[in-house]
């Protein structure tokens, strides 16, 4: 009897996967002449028995899983259970060896591509939501705007007062994030390398056996503070209404400039799969669903902003 | 009381232990900053009809001295279990020593109902990627059955007519002999009204006036404010054990998951699969909780206290409320000199750790300790005068440390201080010499007043006789552990001097939440080698009579000034 029901359950799957699949295309066209129209239904449902297995980074997760909430027409709390998120190194890991068909991550850094090309793995990557590399001051700062060279001084010690870019005469406390965070790999990919950043501002913190030891100093939004993070931490998170956002060469990091990709510091996020991966796979349906309207849709109603820039 | 502290773990559940401990450190090292001195906002305050509020009506601020204790014993329920169920590692608690014994069934009947859902259930917690992973152990029918399900029960608290059960569940699926398992972890949490045994909802637990939900969403939001949170990032205090938040906290709903603990009063919300804005653990896929440290808007001492006591053991005890450890406003001072230039193995180290809350007197006794201990010249002098009567290099170090804490009214200095000195000569040690004492101070912050033994006591106990006597009681212990490793702990009537000796050298005492220990003049191992004259290996047992720690309740509580 469960045979039964499972061989039934295998053709009602593909039927559904032919018609979605066919839908999807037209959603495309629909999204890109401005004619999509409102649906409950995804136009791309799966059955639990063809979904792939999908991880990822956990600042997508809020994304990756809403998906598999669509896709799967499921609730989000069972739709959850689907999907992996085991950060992007453990996502990377996973993909490389085989255990994982597809990641949502931020582009492979050196380790990733060295163990990849070690197994043979090469990758296919599809931009599909845009960030942004935000720096942000005290509220009652005068100073509006700085450029990346400007930036890059700040964090060499080179430029130590406000004064010297248009601010009051006070000094500056650049602060940095803990070695290894997210945002402390953006500063050195962005701004400024490991070797020439200065020494960040530390606060004594106790550690093991009753011994204080130096650490990175959180940021406090003091009078001469900058600090840097994601626009989606500071724009969806608990970042206090008492900081401002600098703009980056005069253009103000919003979800417009983000979006479009004029503001100057643009992260992408991702998806991910092996090139080896059958054109007719499920994957590439998901990734089409992904890039369409209704997948860039899903991405902003989750805190996200869209890839309009095309690249 | 069976107590998560009291109970053996198998070493599958050391695992998770390790988890649990980290869990433990995060919350008290990076978990406690909003309203460690009390409240995080008193606008947070609502009308509740009086049909809806729970036990007796409470306004807030409630002021609370310390906590009453609660005399209920536990006993291990029997129960039948399925086969993968590992039943030397699942013990299910049931209580006793409860006057109303209907109560005490109701409460019994939901902690077993809720064990044998536990242990009988065999799908994996609704976590993160659990389906996906289970797939690979389905049998060839689709059924999915696990190699191993554990559950324990662990009493949270049990105090001021409230108790507070956990029941954690270990399941696996598949084999660790091959590699081939995945594991996961669920908890259940289950609160009661001693007076009824009704099951508690979290505004049960404050004041009438004050929206709890409101209360701990507020705390959260400042806690979040004040952490590097960040995903990618690690939050949490160790590597074995990460809390991040993948998605916006939006607020806990007031269904939320809790227990409290009656080590320090807090309320403990607990994050896992239901609160998925956290993603705890490697995987995501673990527990832990965020502490809501004891204030004045709770108001569980006063609701459901009662007139009549409910407990068949008439003998009260209390527990002082311990401030928990509140890193954002922790104020360190610390000399760590560079020695290089003196010697390669030259250290100096003096810290001082106190709370910007902590009272103006104590403060100032502490940085004068601080500012009077000899200096690093003194450290270097020393190193020069060895090096002229020992042959080799030199190696020394002092060590002078002051930590702070806050119990009940109490401000409590100890005082941590290493000097050491040896000559190296080739591979060869020879210590010059070795000395480390600890001395506990502790102060009344109401009165801005060292407190001496002498105090702690109410008039006509005698002190010293009160000591020995708890000493005493510890040697039943001392000598079951020194049979379990076949030594035989010889007790004389020097034993007897022994411990007189140490109570006269008693220089300071350090509250705990239901016990206090003693710091001494003089070292307990070197005096019992006086004393005693025994092997060396035994010393540390005979130091143990001196310096375990004492319970007030064995004292009796009303023998003792701080729950006057």
């Amino acid at each position: 009897m469960k045979r039964f029901f499972k061989i039934i359950s295998i053709l009602t799957a593909v039927l559904l996967v032919t018609a979605s699949y066919a839908a999807c295309s037209s959603t495309g066209d629909e999204a890109e002449n401005g004619t999509e129209t409102a649906v409950d239904t995804p136009s791309l449902q799966l059955s639990v028995d063809e979904w792939p297995v999908i991880d990822g980074a956990t600042a997508l997760s809020p994304y990756y899983e809403a998906m598999a909430a669509e896709l799967l027409g499921m609730d989000i709390e069972e739709a959850r259970q689907y999907v992996y998120c085991n950060k992007t190194d453990g996502a990377f890991e996973n993909l490389i060896n085989g255990r994982a068909d597809m990641i949502f991550c931020s582009l492979p850094g050196e380790g990733q591509l060295e163990a990849a090309k070690e197994a043979g793995v090469t990758f296919e990557t599809y931009p599909f939501l845009n960030g942004g590399f935000v720096f942000f001051v005290n509220k009652s700062n005068p100073v509006d705007s700085l450029t990346i060279d400007q930036l890059h001084d700040i964090y060499a010690g080179k430029i130590t007062s406000w004064k010297e870019v248009g601010g009051d005469d006070v000094d500056i406390i650049p602060y940095q994030r803990t070695e290894g965070s997210g945002s402390q790999n953006g500063m050195y990919k962005y701004i400024i390398g490991p070797d020439e950043i200065m020494e960040a501002p530390t606060q004594l913190i106790a550690a093991e056996m009753g011994d204080i030891v130096d650490a990175v100093a959180f940021y406090d939004n003091s009078e001469g503070a900058i600090g840097y993070s994601y626009y989606y931490y500071v724009a969806n998170m608990h970042y206090s209404d008492d900081i401002k956002l600098i703009k980056i060469d005069g253009i103000e990091p919003n979800d417009e400039t983000i979006a479009d990709g004029t503001y100057p510091i643009i992260n992408q996020s991702f998806v991910i799969i092996r090139d080896d991966t059958p054109k007719d796979s499920v994957v590439r349906q998901i990734i089409d669903w992904v890039l369409s309207e209704e997948g860039q849709a899903l991405g902003e109603k989750n805190g996200y902003i869209r890839n309009k820039s095309g690249k | 009381m069976v107590t998560s502290e009291t109970r053996a773990v198998s070493s599958f559940k050391k695992i998770l232990s390790v988890s649990v401990a980290a869990a433990l450190i995060f919350t008290m090292a990076v978990g406690l900053t909003a309203c460690g001195s009390g409240s995080v906002d008193k606008e947070i305050s609502i009308d509740i009809p009086d049909s809806d509020i729970v036990g007796n009506r409470v306004e807030a601020p409630v002021k609370t001295e310390y906590f009453t204790d609660n005399n209920l014993r536990t006993i291990e329920g029997e129960y039948e279990a399925p086969s993968y169920v590992n039943a030397d590692a699942s013990d299910l608690i049931q209580i006793d020593g409860l006057k109303n014994k209907e109560v005490q069934q109701t409460i019994n009947d939901k902690i077993r109902g809720t064990f044998m859902e536990m242990i009988t259930d065999t799908n994996p917690p609704p976590v993160r990627g659990a389906k996906l992973a289970v797939r690979d152990f389905l049998d060839e029918e689709g059924n999915l059955l696990p190699s191993e399900i554990t559950v324990d029960c662990y009493v949270e608290a049990s105090f001021e007519n409230i108790l507070s059960v956990k029941l954690w569940k270990y399941i696996t699926y598949g084999s660790y002999e091959y590699d081939n398992c995945c594991w996961y972890s669920d908890t259940k949490v289950l609160n009661f009204d001693l007076n009824t045994g009704n099951e508690l909802k979290l505004q049960d637990l404050f004041a009438d006036n004050v929206d709890a939900c409101k209360y701990i969403n507020r705390y959260t939001n400042k806690l979040l404010e004040t952490t590097d949170y960040e995903s990618e990032e690690v939050f949490a205090y160790t590597d074995q054990f990460q809390i991040k938040l993948a998605s916006p906290f939006e607020g806990f709903s007031d269904d939320v998951e809790f227990f409290v603990s009656d080590y320090d009063g807090s309320v403990n919300i607990i994050l896992d699969y239901r609160t998925p804005e956290f993603y705890v653990g490697d995987n995501g896929t673990d527990t832990t909780w965020i502490s809501i440290p004891y204030c004045e808007e709770m108001g569980y001492t006063e609701k459901f206290d009662n007139e009549e006591w409910l407990f068949e053991d008439e003998d009260v005890s209390y527990s002082l409320i311990v401030k928990p450890v509140d890193e954002n406003h922790k104020v360190r001072m610390q000399e760590n000199p560079d020695l290089s230039d003196v010697g390669e193995m030259i250290y100096y180290n003096k810290s001082l750790e106190y709370y910007d809350y902590q009272s103006e007197g104590f403060v100032n006794y502490a940085k004068k300790l601080y500012d009077n201990v000899e200096d690093v010249d003194g450290l270097i002098k020393d190193v020069e005068k060895y090096r002229k009567s020992y042959d080799g290099e030199i190696s020394a170090s002092h060590y002078y440390n002051l930590s702070s804490e806050s119990v009940g009214k109490y401000e409590i200095l100890s005082v941590d201080e290493i000097l050491s000195a040896e000559s190296i000569v080739g591979e060869d040690y020879y210590p010059i010499f070795y000395d480390e004492t600890v001395q506990y101070i502790t102060m009344d912050s109401t009165k801005s007043k060292i407190v001496g033994i002498d105090d702690l006591f109410v008039d006509g106990i005698d002190f010293e006789e009160a000591v020995l006597k708890q000493m005493l009681a510890k040697k039943a212990e001392v000598e079951e552990w020194t049979a379990e490793s076949g030594r035989e702990f010889v007790w004389s009537d020097k034993t007897e001097e022994y411990l007189k000796a140490m109570i006269e050298s008693i220089n300071g005492f350090r509250l705990g939440n239901r016990s206090l220990a003693f710091s001494f003049k003089y070292n307990a191992e070197a005096m019992a080698a006086d004393y005693i004259g025994c092997d060396a290996d035994l010393l540390w047992y005979y130091a143990y009579l001196c310096t375990g720690e004492l319970y007030y309740r064995d004292f009796g509580c009303k023998s003792l000034t701080i729950f006057g």
